[in-house]
């Protein structure tokens, strides 16, 4: 069938319009970013030079410092991210080859004898016994854990959860605001410092609820790549009495790379946004980008120039990962790997 | 052996080292946080490098946005985590940090230094349940900003006073406020009369506040602005109030196209740039004009205007004043410094409070440029050469002057200071809006504000509420 040349002309245009409304935040930013205070209030102005005269001084101000300590917050995101995301892929990569590869049952009633055990025996030891916070949850989440584990395998009535209940209720975990569970993790790791334990601004204590928040994106996106790699590729490797763990290392990841970039995109580009749990969770020592981001508007009311060189700062390594990631998407090596 | 030689040499270069320190603070690191700067943090983080020189301790300077600190500070002291050694907040957070606060050391409230401090910063703002538990650190108020090249305009005086019958001057009352707004509004010559934030989440409650200070204030009942000291009813839907909407409302039709969508930052260089006449705006406003805008040199600065009518909220009638009653607001009431009870560092905390607020650092702080520090002390205002570098001497003169008259003046306002703060005033913040965008009638709006103030208050305890409004306002308990 050929094409009508109206009709890519008329593509194209509409093509053209999409890219104007997706580039121009983009421009506007950017052009913002080079203005000075009195040219952001008065009356819209887009083209430099022409429209305002450009001024670098939102960049100096911003990396001398003047509008709070940029390099730290930069160096803490790149690492905490890249770290967080590493961890989550690996981690929710295993775990979706494992959902993919065998089959679970969980009864309903363990999991529920498991949440009864654990929230129960906290209250318990909490109301009657002097433990402190975190040995009381070690506790109870430790028997809890080997009591529903002894449960699952008795003979328990009721419904018995597959490998997509398991998937949903990876996924299920970002359905709630992260809000429910970020005040409960402060409250935790405020204990956990308390015991000897620091996790609140820190490193590991970042890495470690970042892990968690990227693990259920992980598990679901891969579990989908997971699931396009040919079984007989394994069947053949089993055959050859390749254990799983190198089957698994050597033939299925390599395989599966070019949907463990993009679930590493993915994944990276959420906690690399992340808000509220830097927000609680440091102070000094780790803060990230997004809160100096949010900290250029101030009680002195929108500073749309500062705002937009936080914005540019906080975009660019952003860009750099994407574009070396999607050089590598793009490369002949990757796509011609899952063949 | 030429270790050893090297040590009992370099000894009395330690000892000196040790001297210079007083008091000696060495191996102390202060965690000092406050909102991102440049204004506030900027004004800390040079305090602490006179203080570290000083005392040989070090000070980490911790930022967070403005909209997160509240609920930063609160879980924080609330957990006892030690987080912070001092603090940088607002005075209306004062009455839910106060339990979490220390008191500032007695030696500190005594002495020229402390004398020096306005006394309504040290004796009311700084004050919570009869303790000093913070230290003011900039001093914050709504003033009136005007420019001299439209005031002193001969064709401009002769145009005004043929059309008003009285001369253009800076406005006494909300009346002559409107009148100059009028008189200078014209779309044509991309000029406009004033301009005040009208948005939600751009500071608008404080403007209105201002606006309501003139006619609720009432100095025949003190304390009876925002709730009734003795029943702690909330007074915000009474006639005062309205008729502070009504004309805080009816002055969009003066400010620049879209001023719905006006925060306090729009405000001010729209003033700075020349597009309006005239502004109501902290300090910020004067020194952006004089520093960067288009009207340098022209800056001129005035209290609020006042009202010859007040409301009484006990008679339920407007109460008639001879001369005009200047009730300037304190908005937000600058930035002040506390010390968390749980600070491992107090000493060297509530130290390094008194080198930020010493009258040699501070009187740097206000005339650096972006410090967001406004004059508090009684000595910020005498020194008038310290300004040379902003302000010509008639700016100076009428910007110092206009402050200093505000915190001088008998009926002078405070800003709201209550537990719950927030809760307050987010209804007021939603309400507000929808009364300036025309969706419900002014009253209405009133109404619902109040009624849910009085839930607000029977949630948190009337009796408990009432205690701290009185605290706030300065009356004494209830017997």
């Amino acid at each position: 069938m050929t094409e009508h040349p109206m009709l890519r002309h008329a593509g194209l245009v509409l093509c053209l319009v999409w890219l104007f409304f997706a580039a121009f935040p983009l421009y506007w930013v950017a052009v913002t970013a080079f203005k000075p205070p009195l040219a952001v209030s008065q009356g819209s102005t887009y083209i430099p030079f022409v429209d305002f005269q450009p001024t670098l001084q939102a960049f100096r101000d911003a990396f001398a410092g003047l509008r709070g300590d940029f390099w730290g917050p930069i160096v803490s995101s790149v690492l905490i991210a890249l770290t967080a995301t590493v961890l989550s892929v690996f981690l929710g990569t295993m775990a979706a080859y494992a959902l993919v590869r065998f089959r679970f049952r969980i009864r309903l009633a363990s999991g529920i004898a498991f949440a009864a055990i654990s929230i129960g025996g906290f209250v318990l030891l909490d109301v009657h016994t002097a433990l402190r916070v975190p040995y009381a949850l070690a506790i109870v989440l430790v028997v809890a854990l080997a009591a529903a584990v002894w449960l699952n395998g008795r003979a328990l009535p009721g419904p018995v959860l597959g490998n997509d209940d398991i998937t949903f209720w990876f996924v299920s975990q970002r359905i709630f605001p992260p809000i429910v569970s970020a005040f409960a993790i402060y409250l935790l790791y405020a204990e956990m410092g308390k015991i000897g334990l620091p996790l609140l601004d820190t490193f590991g204590g970042m890495v470690l609820v970042y892990t968690a928040f990227g693990l259920p994106f992980a598990v679901w996106l891969m579990r989908d790549f997971l699931s396009t790699v040919p079984l007989e590729v394994e069947e053949a490797a089993l055959v050859d009495d390749i254990g799983r763990l190198r089957i698994f290392f050597q033939i299925v990841l390599p395989m599966a790379m070019p949907g463990l970039i993009a679930t590493s995109m993915i994944v990276l580009a959420f906690v690399w946004n992340k808000f509220l749990f830097a927000l609680l969770l440091t102070t000094g020592d780790w803060q990230t980008l997004p809160i100096l981001l949010a900290g250029q508007n101030s009680s002195r009311g929108d500073e749309w120039w500062a705002i937009s060189v936080a914005a540019l700062i906080s975009i660019a390594p952003m860009v750099v990962v994407a574009t070396i990631l999607g050089r590598m998407m793009r490369s002949g090596l990757l796509s011609g790997s899952i063949k | 052996m030429k270790r050893l030689l090297a040590t009992v040499a370099l000894l009395p270069l330690g000892g000196m080292a040790a001297a210079q320190c007083a008091p000696d603070f060495t191996g102390v690191t202060l965690n000092v946080s406050t909102q991102n700067g440049p204004a506030i943090a900027s004004a800390l983080a040079a305090a602490a490098e006179v203080w570290e020189a000083r005392t040989c301790g070090e000070v980490n300077v911790i930022e967070f946005p403005f909209g997160e600190l509240y609920p930063k500070f609160l879980t924080a002291m609330s957990q006892q985590t030690g987080d912070f050694d001092v603090i940088g907040f607002v005075p209306a957070w004062l009455p839910d940090f106060s339990p979490f606060l220390s008191t500032m050391p007695a030696a500190l409230q005594e002495g020229s230094n402390w004398d020096d401090i306005h006394p309504t910063y040290r004796e009311r703002l700084m004050v919570w349940d009869g303790e000093v538990k913070s230290a003011t650190m900039d001093g914050d108020m709504h003033m009136l900003n005007l420019r001299a090249d439209l005031l002193d305009n001969p064709d401009e005086q002769a145009a005004f006073q043929a059309k008003y019958g009285y001369a253009l001057a800076a406005p006494v009352t909300w009346a002559q406020y409107r009148d100059q707004a009028e008189f200078f509004t014209r779309p044509d010559a991309g000029m406009y009369g004033t301009a005040e934030a009208y948005r939600r989440g751009g500071q608008q409650f404080w403007y209105f506040f201002s606006h309501a200070a003139s006619y609720t204030n009432n100095p025949n009942n003190p304390g009876s602005m925002f709730f009734d000291p003795e029943t702690m009813d909330a007074q915000i839907n009474n006639p005062g109030w309205l008729r502070a909407l009504e004309e805080y409302k009816d002055y969009l039709q003066f400010n620049p196209p879209g001023a719905l969508n006006n925060g306090s930052g729009d405000v001010r260089p729209l003033y700075a740039g020349g597009t309006v006449a005239m502004n109501v705006d902290w300090a910020d406003s004067g020194v952006l004009g004089s520093t960067e805008g288009a009207i340098d040199g022209h800056v001129r600065t005035a209290m609020l205007p006042g009202s010859t009518e007040i409301w009484n909220h006990k008679t339920g009638a407007w109460d008639t004043f001879p001369e005009v009653v200047h009730s300037p607001f304190l908005a937000f009431g600058g930035w002040q410094l506390g010390v968390p009870a749980d600070s491992k560092n107090q000493e060297a905390a509530w130290d390094f409070v008194s080198t930020v607020i010493s009258p040699e650092v501070s009187g740097t702080a206000i005339v650096t440029a972006n410090s967001g520090v406004n004059p508090y002390r009684f000595s910020h205002y005498d020194n008038l050469d310290a300004w040379a570098s902003i302000f010509s001497a008639e700016e100076a003169a009428s910007y110092l002057g206009a402050q200093r008259a505000s915190l001088d003046a008998p009926n002078v306002a405070l800003d709201l200071r209550l537990p719950g703060f927030f809760s307050y005033t987010e209804v007021l913040e939603i309400e507000l809006s929808k009364a300036l965008a025309g969706e419900v009638e002014p009253q209405a709006a009133l109404d619902a504000i109040a009624a849910e103030w009085n839930r607000l208050t029977d949630e948190f305890g009337r009796d408990t509420q009432l205690a701290a409004y009185r605290a706030s306002v300065g009356l004494p308990p209830l017997q």
